[in-house]
Formats: C-alpha cells, structure tokens, sequence
C-alpha cells in the first residue's frame, strides 16, 4: 500500500515537472479551473479508451460476420468432398457441372477450388505437387499410413491456393478453416481431406486428396462494416452528447462551493466567527476546518494585538507625563541650580521614552521578521558574544561590575540572523548590569553541549520563583525595583529565541543571581535546520 | 529576472527537450530496425509505429493541457520564432503535402511545380502583408480580425462561414489521410483506421488547445522531415550511389526516365510494342462505352433492360456450358452485379469508364516537359492554366485561417516576422525534396516494375490492392504476362507511403514514412480542428451570441464544439466522398477569393467600410463557388468553362470579384468610423521599442 502511493506519488511528481517543460516561468503553473481539470481528466480517459473498444469491436465483428458465410462455404466443400468420395480413381481433370456450379462466383466474391493430393509439400523428400509431378518419385517416409504410390499428375484447381501447414493426412469428416490470399487478394479457405473412391462399396479406394474452397472477403467485410458502422455511429454521437452532460452535471456537482463563496463574499467586514463546516460537503470540510482555525489564530493575535497598543500607549504616557511635568516646573524656575536639577530629569525622562521607543521597534522588527529582511547564516556565537561582552565593558566599569567572559577556543557555530542574536544577548547583558549592584559579577559563559549554551549569569538578588514566569510578559515589572526598564527587554530575548527555535531558562545562579540559559540547535547536527517562520 | 531573461530560459529549456526528443525519435527508429532484423512481423512493427506515435502525441497534450483561455487559443503568446515556424510548418504540410505532393508532381510532372511555387510564394505573402499586422491586432482569431476592422456581426458572420468552408474541406482530408496510413499501418478496415486516428487528434487539442497543438506540431514536424527526407537519400544512393539526392535525381536518375517514356511512346521499340497494344484494348473499351453511351442516349431504358438482358443470357449460357470457363462466369457475374440500375445511373458510369479507358489510351505524359499538348493552343491553355493555378494557391495559403492564426502565437511582432522565415525553411526542406522522390519512384517503377512478369509481383502490390483497389491496381490487359506501363494505376496518395516497399527498403522505413504521413495528417488536422472550433466558440458564441460567458464555459463550449466538428468530420470521411476530395484543392480558390481581398484591404486601405467587405467577401464566394459547381466534373453540370480555366483554380475569377466588391462597396457607402481608421493606425505603427 504504502509502497503503490510512493509510486503515485512520484509518478505525480513527475507529471508536474514534465508539465512546467511547456509552462511559462512567470504563469502560475496550477489548475486555474477546478472545473475544467475534472472535466479533461473525466473525457480525456474516454478519449483513450475509444480506440481500444473500436479495435474490440472490430475483432468480434469480423469473427460474427464470418459464421454465416463460413457455413455456405464449409457446405461447398462438403458436396465436393462427397463428389470425390463417390468417383473412382483416378478422377477426371474437371469437374463436373453440378458440382463445379456451386464453386462459381456471385457476382460479390469469386470463388477459387483445388483438389491435390494430401501431401506434405514442404517434405525435403518429395518434390512439389506440379503438373510435372513423376510418380517415381511419390514414396512417402514419415506419412502414416504410408500414402499409396499415385498413377498420375493429379492437381484440379482454379487457382494456386497454397496447402496448409499442418495438413491433416488421414481422411477427415470436419472441414477446417483458416485466412490466406490468392493472387493477391485476401481469401477465406474451407478445407478437408477425404479418400477418393471411399464410398464405393466394394472396390479398391485411392489415395487421400485435400480438397480446398477459397472465397474472397468483400460481402464478409461489407457485413463487418456494416455492424461496426452500426455500433460506433451511436458511440460518435455520445461523446459529444458525454461532455455536454458531464458539462452540466459538474455545474450542478460544484453548486455547494458557489454557496459557500457567496456565503463567506456575503459576511460583515471583520466577521471572524467560525464557518459552518458540518453542513459542507465533505470535500471541503477540511479546508474548512483549516479556514477557521486561521481565523481563529487571527482573532487571538489580533486581540493580543490591540492589548499591546493599550499596554503600549500606557507606558510611552509614563515618560511623557513625566516630561512635561518637569518641562512645566522648568518653565517657571529662576533658580540655575534646580534647572539645573530640572534639565537633567528632563533628559532622563526623555531618555527613558527613546529607549521605551526604541525597544518596541525591536520587538516590531523581530515579530514581523521573514526571509527576506532577515537572511538567516551560519553564525559564530562565540565571536558574536564576544563583542557584544566588550561592548559593554564599558558600562559595567562605570557601575563597578565585572563583565567576565567564558568560551572554549573553537568557533561555537548555529544559524541565525546575527542582527537578532545581538539584540537577545545585549538585552541580556543590559538586564544583568541594570539590575546587579556595585561590586557584583556578571558572567557571559558559552558552552557546548548537546546545544550550544549561551549564559549570562548575574550575582544580583535574583527574581522569585513565583514571578520567573511573568518577566517574560510584556510590560511586567519585578516590583520594589527602582531601575528604568522598559518591561519590553526579556519579551524581546523571548521573541527572538522562538525564531531561532532556541529555548530560554531562567535558573538560580550560584552566588544567588539569575542564570539565563538559552540553548541554540547546533549547526549541522542531527536536528534540522533552523526555520525562521513560526511554525 | 526581466521578462526576456524568462523567455530566454524557456526558450534554453524547450530547445534542450526537443534536442532530446530528436534523439530519441532516432534511437527508436533504430531499435524498431534492430526489431525487424530480429524477426519481429511487420504487423507488429506496423501497430508499434502507430500506437507510439500516437502515444507520443497524447503525452505531449497532456502534459501541456490547460484551461486558461488565452493558452488555449493562442498558446499563451510566447511560443519563440524558431518553435512556432516548426509548428506552422507541420499545421502546414498535410497530408496534402506530405503523402500528394510527390504523387502529384508523378502524375502532373513540370505542371505540379505549380503547387510548389503556389504554396511557398504564398509565405511571402504572409510574411509581407499579414502576419505581422495581425500579430500587432493579437486578438484570436481570422474572423476576429475582420470582426474588429470593419465593425458589425455581418462580416465576422462571413468570415467565420469562409473559414469553416475551407477548413472543413481540408480537415476531412486530413482524416481520409489518417485513415489510409491507419489502415495500412494495420490492416484494419479503412473506417476503423479512420475512428482510430481521430481519438489521436482529439487527445491533443480537447486537452490542452492550441498550446497542446503547437508543441505537438514541433515533435511532428521533426518526425515528418526525418521520414521524408531517409528515404530519397536511400533511394538515391541505391540508385546513383550520390547521398546529394536533389542533384543526383536530375543529373542521372531524370534523363534516364525521359529515355524510357520515349521508349514508351515509340511503337517501334520492343516495350512500346507492347505499350501500344495495350493503349489500343483501353482505346478499344473507351469507343464501346461511347457506342453505349449514344444507344443509351437515343434509346435510353430500353437498350439498358436489352443488355442487361443479354448479359444474363450471357451468363446462363456460360454456366450451361459442359466445362465450366470460372474466370468467363466470375467476371460476368461481377458485370451483372455492377449493372446499372437505371439511366442517370448509366449515364454516370459510363461516362466515367469512357473517360478513365480514355486517360489510359494516351501516350505517357513526358515528366520533364513544360505545358505539354498537341497544338500550341493546347500548350497555350496548359500555360494559363499553370499560371492561374499558382495564383490561386499563394493568395490562398496566404488568407487560409489556421495558418493565419498561427502567427498569433509568437511573444512579439518582430517574432513573427522571424517565425515565417523558419516555417518556410522547414517547408521547403520536404518541398525542394519532393519533385526529387517524384523522379526516383518513377525511375524504380519504369525500371523495375515495368516489364517484370505478373506472376512474381511483389508484395506490396497485394498489399496496397488490400487496402483500396483505386490506390493501386495492376492488370493484366493485353494478357501476355508482363506488366506494362498502361496496365498500371497509381493512386498519387501513395507514391510517398509506398516508396520505401517499391524500392525494397527494409520494413522500418515504410513503418518511419507512415508515421511522417500521419504526423503530416494529425498535426494539420489538429489545427484545423481548432481553427473551426474557435470561430463557432469564439466568434459566434462569445462574441455574437453571449459576450458575458466566463472563460470556463467559454473553454467548456469551445470543447464540445471541437467534438462535435471532429465526429462530423470523420463521419464524413467514413463515407469516402470522392467529389469532397477533389474539392480539397478548391479550399485555396475559397480562401483567396473570399478573405484575402478583406484581410489585405483591412489593413492597407482605410476607405474600406463594412459594406465593401460584406459585398467583397459574397462576391468572392459566390463567383468562386459558381463556377465551381457549373464546371466541375463532381457536379455533372459541365458547363462550357471561362478561358479554358480548370474549376480547381476557380479563385482566378473569384479574387478579382472580390477585390471590386469590396472597392465598389466601400466607395457608395460612406467612409468606415474614425474608431475603425484608428485600428489600421494601430496595426500598422509598430510597436514601440521599451
């Protein structure tokens, strides 16, 4: 079973790629009719099965239209076998007029005779039968009984009708048929052996003769065409009449599917609710089924969405808010030393907004992601993170952290979109300083394992066990922290693990830090490439 | 990828398959040789030549089947130069060309050149006023054209009645060609091979429509050119041992020829002695059906009952008779059978035989000579009959609608231009080869067949006397045994396919030119198919009749009428309509005088209005048919004819009608709409260069 649908398959596979040989590159190579695939693929059988039944029909014509002429000739041969029976040897070199009479032609068909003596002429050891035939000669070896030796040339004939091929020697009552040609014309020959002189009682018999009627073709083929002409003028005029009803039935076959488009063409802007798939015809119901978990796919995002724009507006109003209100005290204020104090709580609000900003684009950018804005290579991790560690170096000196950096020497290779790999492993490291004290150690660490093991590890108070879950929701906050995040940081490490199909853990760090591990497929191992469409 | 870098690759990827293909075509004529050396029946290589040439076709039309309605009128509009000549080339060359054309020049000599130089200076034709503008309108059809440049239903309605009149002429004996290669290839019955080979036809175009047809004409054309062009190489190394057979015919295999015709002609010679009795036993029978003919005439059924009666009296007393004579009674009864029925019957029959014992009385027509006749007025009447012959067959393969239409198919003008040049290159590759097969078969029959004893006649004299006694029959008429020259009857239709038999080629080679005539036969035929069916689909249903029918039902009707015009058409054929054939050649007359005087001043005379092309295109037809029907032979009406002109070049009156018509028209009525002079404006601009 499974093997006959591999074969299917392939040779379906094949189809396809022969049919785009004659297929434009830039013409969509699919059926763009539902309805005129069924109907060619419907008449097309019928098309191929036409000659076969023609060929069919022919066979059985020419064997019907054979019988009742076979009989008239099977009956000549018969009265001129009875002739030869009922005369002495040897027989005279015409035949006589009763007899020969019903070996003359109609006008339609000739007819053709001739009498030899039953004799094999292929035998290396007799001569051909000939009108300078020498009776020495006749002494035939193989032939049982031993044929008797012939007194004269012997060979009555209208024409050069050869002998069969298995020729039967002893006399025989049945008379065989068999198709040949005489002076070129293809003739039907009625034969039969019979011994001369056999039923006269009392006297020596002579030797077996083969007696042989031959008719040409005409009436027979006249009557074959005739009865194909019958069978396949019907057969003309029900292709036509076939496609007009296959025509008319498939309009009425595929009603449900006008339906059901003009069902959904007739639906309210924005209408997600599901189709109604049991009142479908069973074909369809699966496209269907898949229309509506699509649809319902889309109203969740589209929910989650608009959650995110409220969430969104929400927090860009906090900075804002604060912005104005310090721009307003500014505003009014004499004293250098408070705008000062002002100027500087402006820039910080302001700054708090652009990174606010700056992170949702992130986020934007990594969701709508695809192929062609993001081409996913073969990347290094270790030189990525590397340089991301030394970029932050810097920052982590000013706050007194020591930034540490693990790796093996060897290249630590995945594939990925090395844009979005910095943005996760910066997010992280930015968490990781943000929220360790003075003093503290933040670690990046790759390793390699089953996975490559990208860690950054903090000695920071750490994050409940209660609440490892929801950081990574968006806008949420461990609350009791005075830092300025965003909310948006581990959403976006988040995102950008999902496409790369890399997993992100939250674990305890050993100085009582967080530990976040995110373990990336290796490159060329036995998992497969990654994808970065959403699956 | 810009779009040419598309058609570039298309063009890579077509070419490398059909490269491939040729290949294989040639492996396969070499296993199917290799077959017959094994021992292999030639019935059997027979049904495998058919069954996978046929196979071949279908798979082609499968693979390129479509239901979009623009690849299946037009092919999608991209067929490159070089594949859409090839196509034309074969929609071209029917079995009119193919399998009659040598059979033509072996009866007609010099004077069936003019089919040659009638056929290949109607390409120009196309190339020079056609094509090109009618690639500029690329819309679908002829009709269309006609429709579009002169406004209104009435001349569409004739165009589409003009092009259904030719092709339907041409399309029946596409399928009597079919019939006869299938028959043979077979030995099934002629109406079997008929049927047989429609459903070959009809894979094709059903599925996959002009798209389907084209790529299939590409794989016929290449097999068409193999099959003809093997065997008059062969033949003529075989003969002067020179493979250049265009030279060797003329150089050494004509003169010999020309020699044994005036051996022929000469009574004085030893064969044409023999000749001479035999012409005087035809000549004999010609005088005693004229000697019935005029006692029909003054006693009309009362001779006719004396001699039937005479015959049976005949009969009884041969069957009376103490020896039976079988051949005397045979042959009587054979008359008696065939024995008029009544007076118009007779009339017909004899007349008939009288002419045909006539033809055979004469002296052999010499093959080299130019306008042969008696007199000069004779020559003189040969001459202007060569001359209107040739014009009527270019104006009218320059105005026939599916070769026309063809030209639709190209990705650019300038394409199309490039694509004529290519289909007359492959035409004339069969065309300059064809006068040469013509001499070599004669040159084998004069020499070979001529003076053998007809008690040894080969097999494939039987052979073709199976299939149709009126393709081929020999008899022996003067009764001494020997075959001469007069006692032959060869059927022009199979000089080609017989070839490779009367020369003794091995069975392969007769199997490889069945399959090229069939080709010839099913790739025309299929054009033609489609031609009819998208001027009754396209013109009449969707543009007359229901303008808002959408492409599938445009597609599902367009089917179904290509069914119903192929079962027609084959009925027709079944029935072996002599008159219908002759009138083949007439298709060109209709052609001519009919469309090319409004295809021609639709695009270069912008005075033309509708009612000069509704008066031009009935004057045309009208005269054409008219004089067809008063002086055909087919018809019995045998009217004096005009100028000594045959009725098959009828068009040489109907073409000058038509063009008055059509000027006379236009001028009484007022000039055509300023929309129609934009049209002419917009075909004849070319196209800009972006």
């Amino acid at each position: 079973m499974t093997e006959q649908s591999a074969l299917l398959g392939r040779l379906a596979g094949w189809y396809a790629r022969m049919t785009g040989l004659f297929a434009s590159d830039a013409v969509e190579s699919e059926p763009n009719s539902l309805f005129l695939e069924i109907l060619d693929w419907m008449l097309a059988p019928l098309l191929l099965l036409w000659p076969i039944s023609i060929a069919l029909t022919n066979h059985y014509a020419h064997q019907i239209a054979d019988q009742p002429y076979d009989l008239s000739l099977i009956e000549s041969v018969q009265a001129v076998s009875h002739y030869v029976e009922t005369s002495p040897w040897p027989l005279a070199q015409r035949l006589p007029p009763q007899v020969a009479t019903i070996l003359t032609g109609n006008g339609i068909d000739s007819r053709f005779f001739r009498i030899t003596l039953a004799t094999r002429n292929n035998d290396a050891s007799m001569p051909a039968l000939s009108r300078e035939f020498s009776p020495d000669a006749l002494i035939a070896p193989n032939l049982e009984p031993p044929l008797p030796v012939v007194a004269a040339p012997f060979d009555i004939n209208t024409a050069q009708i050869s002998l069969a091929d298995d020729l039967p020697v002893l006399p025989r009552k049945s008379v065989s048929l068999r198709d040949d040609s005489v002076a070129g014309e293809s003739v039907r020959v009625a034969f039969r052996t019979v011994r001369v002189g056999a039923a006269i009682a009392g006297k020596e018999p002579g030797p077996v003769v083969l007696v042989q009627v031959a008719e040409t073709r005409n009436a027979r083929e006249e009557l074959v065409s005739r009865i194909i002409r019958g069978v396949l003028l019907p057969q003309f005029g029900l292709i036509p009449l076939v496609a007009l009803l296959s025509y008319l039935g498939l309009t009425r076959g595929l009603r449900p599917l006008r339906r059901l488009r003009e069902k959904i063409l007739g639906r309210r802007q924005g209408d997600l609710s599901p189709l109604d798939a049991e009142q479908a015809p069973e074909e369809v119901r699966p496209l269907l089924s898949s229309l509506n978990e699509m649809m319902g796919r889309l109203e969740v995002n589209l929910e989650a969405q608009q959650r995110f724009i409220a969430d969104a507006a929400h927090q860009l109003r906090t900075p804002l808010t604060g912005l104005k209100m310090q721009a307003d005290l500014a505003q009014g204020e004499k004293d250098p030393v408070r705008l000062q104090k002002s100027m500087r709580l402006i820039a910080k609000s302001a700054e708090r907004a652009a990174h606010l900003t700056k992170q949702l684009l992130t986020l934007a950018r990594t969701e709508s992601s695809h192929d062609k804005v993001h081409r996913v290579e073969p990347v290094d991790l270790r030189s990525l993170s590397r340089a991301i560690t030394i970029e932050w170096a810097e920052r982590a000196m000013i706050k007194g952290i020591d930034l540490a950096f693990e790796s093996g020497d060897w290249p630590h290779m995945t594939e990925g979109v090395p844009i979005l790999l910095r943005e996760l492993l910066s997010n992280l490291v930015d968490n990781a300083i943000k929220y360790t004290p003075a003093n503290g150690q933040v670690t990046v660490r790759l390793r390699s394992t089953e996975f490559l093991l990208l860690e950054v590890e903090d000695t920071g108070p750490g994050i409940p066990q209660a609440e490892r879950v929801k950081v990574f929701e968006r806008f949420y906050r461990v609350l009791g922290n005075e830092e300025t995040g965003s909310g948006l940081g581990l959403p976006i490490v988040q995102e950008i693990a999902d496409r790369h199909r890399a997993k992100v853990d939250l674990l305890d760090g050993d100085a009582g830090g967080c530990l976040f591990r995110v373990s990336f497929l290796r490159r060329g191992g036995a998992v497969a490439p990654i994808d970065l469409r959403p699956d | 990828m810009s779009p040419n870098n598309h058609q570039n690759n298309f063009f890579d990827r077509i070419a490398r398959a059909y490269l491939v293909y040729t290949g294989g075509v040639i492996v396969f004529i070499l296993a199917m040789g290799v077959l017959e050396w094994l021992g292999v029946p030639n019935r059997a290589l027979g049904y495998l030549f058919l069954f996978c040439t046929i196979a071949l076709y279908a798979g082609i039309g499968l693979l390129a089947k479509t239901s979009d309605v623009t690849e299946y009128y037009v092919a999608g509009r991209r067929v490159p130069a070089l594949f859409n000549g090839m196509a034309t080339a074969a929609d071209w060359m029917s079995a009119a060309s193919f399998i009659g054309l040598a059979g033509t020049l072996y009866h007609a000599g010099y004077e069936g050149l003019a089919y040659i130089m009638g056929w290949t200076g109607g390409y120009c034709l196309v190339a020079l006023f056609l094509a090109p503008y009618l690639r500029r309108f690329g819309e679908f059809t002829i009709p269309d054209f006609i429709g579009a440049r002169y406004g209104g239903n009435w001349p569409r309605l004739l165009a589409v009645f003009a092009t259904i009149l030719c092709s339907l002429t041409y399309v029946i004996a596409q399928i009597y060609g079919v019939g006869l290669i299938t028959s043979r290839l077979t030995g099934l019955e002629f109406t079997i091979g008929v049927f047989v080979g429609l459903a070959g036809i009809l894979v094709c175009s059903f599925l996959g429509g002009m798209k389907a047809v084209t790529w299939t004409q590409v794989a016929q054309c290449i097999i068409l050119i193999i099959a003809y062009l093997i065997p008059v190489v062969w033949l003529s190394v075989k003969h002067t041992g020179n493979p250049l057979a265009h030279i060797s015919a003329y150089t050494s295999a004509l003169p010999k020829v020309t020699a044994l015709e005036r051996e022929f002609n000469d009574p004085l010679s030893a064969k044409g002695v023999a000749e001479a009795q035999v012409r005087k036993i035809f000549a004999e029978r010609a005088v005693g059906f004229d000697v019935r003919l005029t006692a029909l005439e003054a006693r009309s059924m009362t001779y006719l009952n004396i001699e039937k009666t005479n015959l049976e009296r005949r009969l009884t007393n041969l069957r009376a008779a103490g020896d039976l004579n079988f051949a005397a009674i045979d042959s009587a009864e054979r008359e008696l059978h065939a024995f008029p029925e009544d007076e118009f019957a007779a009339m017909q029959l004899w007349t008939r035989l009288k002419a045909e014992n006539h033809a055979r009385a004469l002296p052999v027509k010499m093959h080299a000579e130019a306008f042969s006749g008696n007199s000069e007025a004779e020559r003189e009447v040969s001459r202007r009959n060569f001359l209107a012959l040739v014009f009527c067959l270019m104006l009218g393969t320059a105005a026939l609608p599916h070769i026309l239409m063809r030209y639709y198919t190209t990705t650019s003008v300038a394409d199309t231009r490039k694509s004529v040049f290519w289909s007359l290159f492959f035409i004339l590759l069969l065309y300059l080869t064809a006068p040469v097969l013509a001499i070599l078969v004669k040159f084998e029959i004069y020499n070979n067949l001529v003076g053998s004893s007809f008690s040894q006649l080969p097999a494939w004299v039987s052979n073709w006397q199976a299939v149709d006694k009126t393709l081929l029959f020999l008899q022996d008429i003067n009764l001494d045994g020997i075959v001469q020259r007069a006692e032959i009857i060869i059927g022009g239709d199979i000089v080609v396919l017989a070839t490779p038999e009367i020369a003794g080629l091995p069975y392969v080679i007769t199997g490889l030119v069945a399959a090229g005539g069939l080709a010839a036969a099913l790739s025309t035929a299929d054009g033609l198919l489609m031609t009819i069916a998208s001027a009754l689909s396209h013109d009449v249903y969707y543009k007359m009749l229901a303008s808002d029918a959408p492409p599938t039902r445009r597609l599902v009707v367009s089917k179904i009428v290509l069914l119903v015009v192929a079962v027609l058409a084959a009925y027709i054929t079944s029935l072996k309509p002599g008159n219908i054939l002759q009138l083949v050649g007439s298709a060109f007359s209709l052609a001519a005088a009919g469309l090319f005087p409004v295809l021609v001043c639709g695009i270069f005379w912008k005075r033309a209005n509708r009612a000069g092309a509704v008066l031009g295109m009935s004057a045309g037809l009208a005269v054409t048919l008219y004089y067809m029907v008063i002086c055909s032979e087919a018809f019995g009406i045998n009217a004096p004819r005009w100028f000594e002109i045959k009725p098959i070049a009828a068009g040489v009156f109907g073409v000058p009608m038509g063009f008055l018509g059509l000027i006379a028209g236009s001028l009484l009525t007022s000039p055509p709409e300023s929309d129609l002079v934009e049209f002419v404006d917009h075909i004849r601009q070319p196209p800009s260069v972006s």
